[in-house]
């Protein structure tokens, strides 16, 4: 199944931003938003497989015109570009200075100093909250694959083009729907197909990433998270899966 | 002059308050009107407000706040051109900003005659009892006394209660240049608890929201988030599909919620949402639900006062049956509608506050359970969509605590479910219902009874605890 940017970008939001905000993950928004399928932030950095090896997601909120772009955050933290996945592997999550010091264990043990990635946001009108970084979903090293050779290197399966994204609160169990979702037959987009939905487990589908779309198809997207709509937003290249479960609506 | 003077400057309040008085709002206005320009008319909306909020995690508190805040929103209209801009801004400076903004914004919109007029601000307007000393005075002190005795029951348990315990005090006012100014104060409070335990493995929750503290049981909230917590935990898997569903009252909330914003005579006319009929026609008049229940909002309800105006337009909301008896009775018009295609000269107003009625004699949850071969027990829908506005297909997440009714008994905790159904739908498969409760929804009054709905929906499995 090849997803387009923007289909890319809803799956990097909910699978990937959300879970990773480290206030989410430790529980402290249990009783509003919900809590992250990456529950024990320690065990899991630098072991937890994420997705294939492929995959590399950075956050940065120094991204230029990024919708949670700042030069300072909300605690006075220079912002940087840090990676969230590295490799396929959970590198890091978004932190304060408070929530900075939950990972202190980790930072020493591979002398890095415990500091905040510059997450704090809001602050004027309320308490300060995590907020989510721009996320970058790193493009193929070959800048020249489009989402048209992702298609072609494909003999069957199926092109979602956007659409909505939705997961559980952990973000661990989701599913979506394309704007218009085509069969891919020989390399070439044939029919749309109406009612077909898309299910997954997060680390499951990321793990079934075999192709990625070069830098020339990156492609930005604002957007906000679901329960508290803070900003930011996304840069996604379109990406190939193999074994997606499609359904049909009302059917298995 | 300084915001400091200009607030030395305002009348006196009878009471000291930490928001602003009728007086001070109409202060504030006649500011408004002084610095427009242009002819025309002024309106202001002013929500002042204080908010003191507890939020705890982790058996300890996290977050305390103390906010004062009012947001002064103001409408220019010349010749039925309108432009709005809004101000947390109250000194001169500010104030004149935000005028200017507004002037500057209505000179992209268009004459509309039906903004000419003035809306009829001086229909009736209910008194809804929606102050309470009580919520007034709940300090930060008295909060966090409050939030310790809903943190202990769960840390005996060595369990890990999260939650907040919101106070809010405000005054709201609707002024226009006419003459006309609408002012009410309300107090309101939130509390909601999660109990999850260590592992990740059980979570369960309750909550509410009142305008008066002393009609909530907060020590109840907590032993009942800790008990679905401890009956939650290890959940076993059930195969998705469809099942006999006892929805809790904050379910059967959760899955309402999406309808009440569909009550458009606009929309329906126009031929979208569930309540069109053929072109140009609504479904008033046509039954919609199971004859034995009503959606009803009444801003005096006993349970559920709310609000008593719109405060943009400060149009009275009345006493209205959206749905009686099954039969749809009534649809929201804003006054620009009912002037051109109803011929009629007053709005109604949908608050989204509701109450869901029904008739005969009420089942409680564990008699539902009783009489229940095969099914699920649901505390609480969570992150509902409307996929399909036509049939009131909704999806989301069940949360906090599934369990498998066997031969009438609770016989084990299960994992979550997405559910794709539809609330219409849902509200045409009853087989008992209960005693109307007030839930939990911020902003908000809801009074639903928990129900017992068959073939319900429970699409797919979700890990998620």
């Amino acid at each position: 199944v090849i997803f387009d940017a923007a289909a890319v970008a809803g799956l990097l939001r909910t699978t990937v931003g959300q879970p990773t905000l480290l206030d989410r993950a430790m529980g402290y928004t249990a009783n509003t938003s919900g809590t992250s399928y990456l529950s024990d932030p320690l065990a899991m950095l630098d072991t937890f497989h994420l997705g294939a090896p492929t995959m590399t997601v950075m956050a940065d909120r120094t991204q230029p015109g990024g919708a949670g772009t700042v030069q300072w955050d909300a605690e006075g933290v220079q912002t940087s570009a840090f990676p969230l996945v590295r490799e396929g592997m959970l590198a890091d999550f978004q932190t304060t200075r408070e929530s900075a010091a939950w990972l202190a264990p980790f930072y020493q043990g591979v002398n890095r100093p415990v500091q905040s990635n510059g997450c704090a946001g809001g602050g004027s009108t309320g308490p300060l909250v995590h907020w989510p970084a721009n996320l970058q979903l790193e493009p193929s090293t070959d800048d020249d694959t489009s989402f048209d050779e992702l298609v072609a290197s494909t003999s069957r399966g199926m092109a979602i083009m956007g659409g909505p994204v939705y997961t559980d609160q952990q973000g661990l169990n989701g599913g979506g729907r394309g704007d218009i979702t085509y069969e891919v037959r020989d390399g070439k987009l044939g029919r749309a197909i109406t009612g077909a939905e898309y299910l997954f487990r997060s680390p499951e589908l990321w793990k079934t990433l075999v192709a990625l779309g070069g830098v020339g198809s990156r492609a930005h997207f604002g957007t906000e998270t679901r329960y508290d709509r803070y900003a930011h937003s996304v840069s996604a290249v379109p990406a190939k899966f193999r074994e997606v479960t499609i359904v049909a609506r009302g059917q298995r | 002059m300084s915001g400091r003077s200009l607030l030395r400057s305002l009348p006196k309040p009878l009471v000291e308050t930490p928001f602003l008085s009728h007086a001070e709002c109409d202060a504030l206005h006649r500011q408004l009107v002084a610095l427009a320009v242009g002819g025309g008319e002024t309106s202001a909306t002013i929500t002042s407000e204080w908010v003191g909020a507890t939020t705890w995690a982790r058996n300890r508190a996290y977050v305390t706040q103390d906010l004062r805040r009012t947001v002064v929103s103001v409408a220019r209209t010349i010749r039925g051109a309108q432009g709005r801009a809004a101000t947390m801004r109250l000194d001169p400076d500010g104030l004149r900003t935000a005028v200017q903004a507004a002037e500057a914004a209505l000179l992209f919109e268009p004459e509309r005659v039906e903004v000419l007029d003035p809306p009829l601000i001086d229909e009736p307007m209910t008194q809804p009892k929606l102050w309470s000393d009580a919520t007034y005075h709940l300090s930060a002190e008295a909060r966090g006394t409050l939030v310790r005795q809903m943190i202990e029951p769960a840390e005996a348990k060595a369990m890990l209660s999260f939650g907040e315990l919101k106070v809010t005090a405000s005054g709201t006012a609707s002024i226009d240049s006419l003459g006309h100014s609408r002012y009410y104060p309300t107090t309101s409070v939130e509390c909601s608890v999660t109990v999850r335990d260590a592992a990740g493995t059980g979570s369960g929750w309750a909550g509410v929201n009142d305008f008066d503290v002393t009609r909530i049981d907060t020590a109840a909230l907590a032993s009942r988030a800790l008990d679905k917590c401890l009956g939650s935990r290890a959940p076993n898997l059930v195969e998705p599909g469809h099942y006999t569903a006892v929805l809790e009252a904050q379910a059967v909330a959760d899955l309402c919620v999406p309808l009440m914003t569909q009550l458009s005579r606009l929309a329906a006319e126009s031929g979208r949402g569930p309540f069109a009929d053929s072109p140009g026609r609504s479904k008033i008049g046509q039954r919609v639900i199971d004859p034995r229940f009503s959606l009803r909002a009444d801003p005096v309800d006993p349970d559920g006062a709310f609000f008593p105006f719109d405060p943009w337009t400060g149009t009275p909301y009345r006493d209205v049956a959206w749905i009686d008896h099954g039969v749809l009775r009534d649809l929201a018009y804003e006054r620009s509608y009912a002037l051109r295609a109803l011929g009629l000269d007053r709005s109604l107003l949908n608050s989204e506050s509701f109450r869901l009625v029904s008739d005969g004699a009420a089942t409680s949850v564990e008699e539902m359970v009783t009489g229940t071969t095969r099914g699920l027990l649901v505390t609480r829908l969570d992150a509902v969509e409307l996929v399909d506005e036509r049939s009131m297909l909704c999806t989301g997440y069940t949360r906090d605590g599934v369990w498998l009714i066997e031969r009438g008994t609770i016989s084990k905790p299960v994992k979550n479910f997405r559910f794709t159904e539809s609330s219409l739908g849902a509200l045409n498969r009853v087989e008992q219902a209960g005693t109307p409760t007030r839930v939990f929804r911020p902003g908000y009054s809801c009074v639903v009874p928990p129900l017992k709905v068959r073939d319900f929906n429970f699409a797919q499995l979700s890990d998620a605890v």
